[in-house]
């Protein structure tokens, strides 16, 4: 804990959400301090890291002396730049976009405003939030970079959310995901991060990358900080649920992510295991789970029906500005341009059939449990291990039925590399989620090393 | 990048699609036309949780 609650003292380090709100309600920090702290970081780090596309500092400033109401009232967040905010850029990083100021606020961010949160600005993103995992330093802005290891990627395509929270710029980021570009962030840097079941959330203002598959989606330092920001951003008692903890939780694992993907990095394996250990040790009764295809199917249905709607999203970039777009995105509207309607079908009659066969297994488990990547947070653009990142991944199943999913941090790699592991709930079981973060998170040591 | 470098990437990128689409399963069975289509089972109907 950086904040100690008994003395009075806040230390000079980052603090969680729950922390600072204690904190200020204590009357031991005030918003605008909170804020110096944020900036202080932003000034140092950032200039070597890239998470931010655009710093406003007058208006967060102009937020934190307001006397902030709400239930995040004086708490420093930033929006990855694929969302609008009023006043400020919308480029998503993409020379198409040059210039463009929004108008207004999408809705995350003006729920946010309401419950008194303080905007520092956008977050860094692929073009239009979308590509195909290659990074080829060919955009706008540089890549953000790893704090754990500055040579390395960060996650995409939310890829400034992860580094912002992990470093302390930002007590909680608000990105979105399509197959993952909110929890592969949160796994590469060590934070958690949260999709909900679709609809939950509201998406209205964002760009679009799919028709069918985009969810926005919280990261924060710890579950219990993502429960209150979901809390205060759709009105449920997510904090309150995951006190319950684990004990009683019926945990699937799914070890093998099947044909088509090479066995994880031996590392994140023993991560998962050690963590079932004290998962049981919690109270939670743990099983041997499989998925009903394998989670290779469901990346190939996911990237035909992806592919097919982004490119018809972006069809008249891509007609009429082809040179101006990043090769990520110019390739991934190709590949989509060229998707036969009939493969659209199947990926979509798959998904339907994957959706139901998924259903049938919330009668024997409350979570099922996996990594997310399988794969260590890769050096920046060496392919194909960054590609192999995005993409060899248990994340996909999630998307494809529309299923809620949490990663957290559960250790770290020989190298000071963040370790995780994914979990996914029935539609609507967010609790469930939150419980196993929440509970985990409060008995293991995990939350008390930032990256330096 | 010229036309032609489009064109010969679009080519590899919509070979790498239709590879994905062949590894789907495909063969479902014919699903008689339900009565009244709007009385399909919508997805995602978990009872919702949040506490």
């Amino acid at each position: 804990m950086s904040a100690n609650l008994h003395t009075g003292c806040i230390q000079s380090g980052p603090i969680s959400l729950a922390e600072a709100l204690a904190a200020m309600q204590a009357g031991r920090l005030t918003p605008l301090a909170l804020l110096e702290r944020c900036l202080e970081v932003i000034a140092r780090r950032d200039g070597a890291l890239h998470a931010f596309h655009h710093l406003d500092e007058p208006g967060a400033r102009q937020a934190a002396v307001t006397v902030p109401r709400g239930a995040l009232a004086g708490i420093p967040w930033a929006i990855k730049d694929t969302f609008d905010a009023a006043g400020l850029p919308a480029m998503a990083n993409s020379r198409l976009r040059a210039g463009r100021i929004a108008t207004t606020d999408a809705a995350l961010v003006s729920r946010m405003r309401q419950e008194g949160a303080v905007l520092l600005g956008k977050l860094a993103t692929w073009e239009y939030g979308t590509g195909t995992g290659a990074e080829h330093f060919d955009l706008p802005v540089p890549p953000a970079r790893n704090p754990w290891d500055t040579a390395r990627f960060t996650g995409g395509s939310s890829t400034g959310a992860g580094v912002a929270v992990a470093t302390g710029m930002a007590l909680f980021a608000i990105g979105s995901d399509t197959t993952g570009s909110v929890r592969l962030p949160a796994a590469a840097t060590g934070c958690c991060g949260v999709v909900m079941t679709p609809g939950r959330l509201p998406l209205e203002g964002a760009l679009p990358n799919t028709f069918s598959m985009d969810r926005p989606g919280p990261i924060a330092w710890t579950a219990e900080d993502v429960a209150i920001v979901l809390d205060a951003a759709c009105g449920t008692a997510l904090r309150a649920a995951g006190k319950a903890g684990v004990a009683g939780l019926r945990i699937g694992v799914l070890r093998d992510p099947g044909p088509g993907f090479p066995a994880p990095d031996a590392e994140l394996g023993a991560g998962l295991e050690e963590g079932l250990a004290v998962l049981s040790r919690l109270g939670a009764t743990i099983r041997d789970a499989a998925l009903p295809w394998p989670a290779s199917v469901c990346l190939d249905a996911a990237r035909l029906i992806g592919a097919a709607e982004s490119a018809a999203i972006h069809e008249r970039e891509l007609r009429e500005s082809p040179d101006a777009l990043g090769a990520a995105l110019r390739d991934k509207l190709l590949a989509g341009s060229g998707v036969r309607a009939v493969d659209y079908l199947a990926a979509q009659r798959f998904r339907r059939a994957f959706s139901d066969a998924m259903a049938a297994l919330w009668d024997e488990h409350d979570v099922l449990l996996s990594l997310g990547a399988l794969h260590l947070p890769p050096r920046l653009g060496v392919e194909p291990d960054s590609t192999a990142y995005t993409s060899e991944t248990m994340l996909t199943p999630a998307s494809l039925a529309g299923l809620p999913a949490l990663v957290q941090c559960n250790g770290f790699s020989r190298g000071g590399l963040p370790l995780h592991w994914h979990a996914m709930a029935r539609a609507g079981n967010e609790a469930a989620l939150l419980r196993l973060g929440m509970g985990y998170e409060a008995a293991t040591p995990w939350r008390a090393r930032r990256p330096a | 990048m010229t036309e032609g470098h489009h064109r010969q990437r679009a080519a590899e990128l919509a070979a790498a699609m239709a590879a994905a689409a062949a590894r789907l399963p495909r063969d479902w069975p014919k699903e008689l036309r339900p009565a009244d289509p709007v009385a399909e089972q919508p997805h995602n109907e978990g009872e919702r949780n949040d506490g």
